[in-house]
């Protein structure tokens, strides 16, 4: 996080050098996470479309079966019982969303990483489908929880899955392979490893920095959100690269230990 | 169930929609079968009456475009196709593949009603089609080996002393032959046994009579 200390201490002079970093991280933080907030809620956009198309059908359903000759109630009221239902629904997303925006302090829970990686991975269907990518993975069965924030974890796993299948784009002459393996790497951590079949990496250590970026459309945004996601939860983050292998993003997260014996 | 009510499959993996294009599609009183993937689909056997497909176009495993592809062979029903997403791209080869409509979620009830109503329409026809060619080929299966070897002469209007000569027989034979023909196919006239050879893509004569 000090290495993006230099970046805002222009507007943080009158403060103290902790008071200037401190707020440097925050105003980074809501910087960085509007920039990609755009994509995250387009993929999100679809989780709302989902419940609200159903909302709408049954909407219409429901007037039908009010309009028969004679009326069907017991049907028109399930219509009616599936719309509260899905559009309680479509609101709990849309709460998530706006839970992205504000800054509300972190709310470190038990997270199953296997379970954020699923959700992410569902939440990314529509992209991968579209550009074709085959994704494998290897999620270990007995993974301890981690504790973290919900939705900044969901946003780091976002962020490395996207950047992945991003890197992909270029390749026309091979399959486009995303593999996503989850391990506990010793007692206290979880480890996770992203690998794409990607054209790989120059500077494996630069990708971390803010506005850096190699895509053509890019902010440059993605995984400087990583890091600063990854070092509020006191985890790593490290991306390697090897010819013809892609490159591999790996990152630990610590073990919830309160509810182990 | 009653072969003439027409039956709407849905192919949806989202269990929502599924259940409100269920309930709606009923209320209109069609008959719906729904699907949560392709394999499920695929898997099911279909019952003998008109019938359209509405299809998600983000499935798991097989995509809906995949499955469009799968079914362009054979007496598969017109495809509805449905997307969250609204890729243009997409609804692009959906649409050149033979789609009869493609609906971005959420749609309204008068847009999907329209759709299934045209695609069910197309069926129809499709299966009229198919039922006279079925009728035809059935005619056609009863011609002994020699009666369709004179079927082409016939249709192509050589005169039974032309076609007898060809085959090496008499003019008389091929006239019962003509008379056989006309009957086990049901023809009332010349002009429609050379359209029932038409349809059923009868070959023109490769080395014709001089």
């Amino acid at each position: 996080m000090t290495r993006w200390y230099g970046l805002f201490i222009d507007i943080c002079d009158r403060k103290t050098a902790e008071e200037a970093l401190r707020n440097s991280q925050t105003q980074l933080s809501r910087a960085t996470r509007t920039a990609t907030v755009g994509e995250f809620a387009a993929a999100i956009a679809h989780e709302i479309n989902q419940p609200l198309a159903a909302v709408v059908t049954n909407g219409h359903a429901c007037l039908r079966w009010l309009s028969a000759q004679p009326p069907g109630l017991a049907k028109a009221q399930e219509a009616a019982e599936r719309i509260v239902r899905d559009g309680t629904e479509a609101g709990e997303v849309v709460r998530r969303i706006r839970a992205l925006f504000k800054h509300a302090p972190l709310e470190k829970i038990e997270l199953d990483l296997n379970e954020v990686i699923a959700e992410v991975l569902h939440l990314l269907s529509g992209e991968i489908a579209k550009r074709r990518v085959g994704v494998e993975t290897e999620l270990a069965d007995d993974l301890p929880t981690v504790i973290g924030d919900r939705v900044q974890v969901q946003q780091l796993v976002f962020n490395l899955l996207l950047n992945g299948i991003e890197a992909m784009d270029p390749i026309l002459d091979r399959p486009k392979k995303l593999s996503i393996r989850t391990t506990q790497e010793n007692p206290e951590t979880v480890l996770v490893k992203i690998q794409d079949s990607g054209v790989g990496l120059e500077d494996s250590e630069k990708v971390f920095e803010a506005f850096f970026t190699t895509k053509g459309n890019g902010m440059g945004m993605g995984l400087a959100i990583c890091r600063s996601i990854i070092d509020a939860h006191h985890g790593r983050l490290w991306a390697a690269s090897a010819e013809g292998s892609g490159t591999t993003f790996s990152f630990t997260l610590p073990v919830e230990t309160s509810a182990r014996p | 169930m009653n072969p003439d009510i027409p039956i709407v499959f849905v192919v949806d993996d989202d269990f929502r929609v599924r259940e409100s294009l269920c309930s709606l599609i009923t209320s209109r009183g069609l008959h719906v079968a729904v699907f949560g993937s392709a394999a499920e689909f695929l898997e099911c056997e279909k019952p003998d009456k008109p019938a359209c497909l509405i299809l998600d176009l983000q499935l798991p495993g097989t995509s809906g475009l995949e499955l469009q592809h799968q079914l362009t062979n054979g007496d598969a029903p017109p495809i509805v196709f449905i997307s969250g997403h609204g890729d243009i791209p997409s609804s692009v080869r959906a649409m050149k593949a033979g789609a009869i409509e493609f609906l971005s979620k959420p749609f309204s009830e008068q847009e999907l009603m329209h759709a299934i109503d045209n695609a069910i329409t197309i069926d129809r026809i499709a299966r009229q089609k198919r039922t006279e060619l079925a009728e035809l080929q059935r005619h056609y299966s009863l011609l002994t080996p020699r009666e369709r070897e004179v079927l082409p002469f016939v249709v192509e209007g050589y005169a039974n002393k032309v076609t007898a000569a060809d085959l090496g027989t008499s003019e008389i034979t091929i006239g019962v032959h003509r008379g056989q023909i006309m009957r086990k196919m049901a023809a009332k006239s010349l002009a429609e046994l050379v359209r029932m050879a038409d349809k059923l893509g009868i070959h023109r004569l490769t080395d014709p009579p001089k």
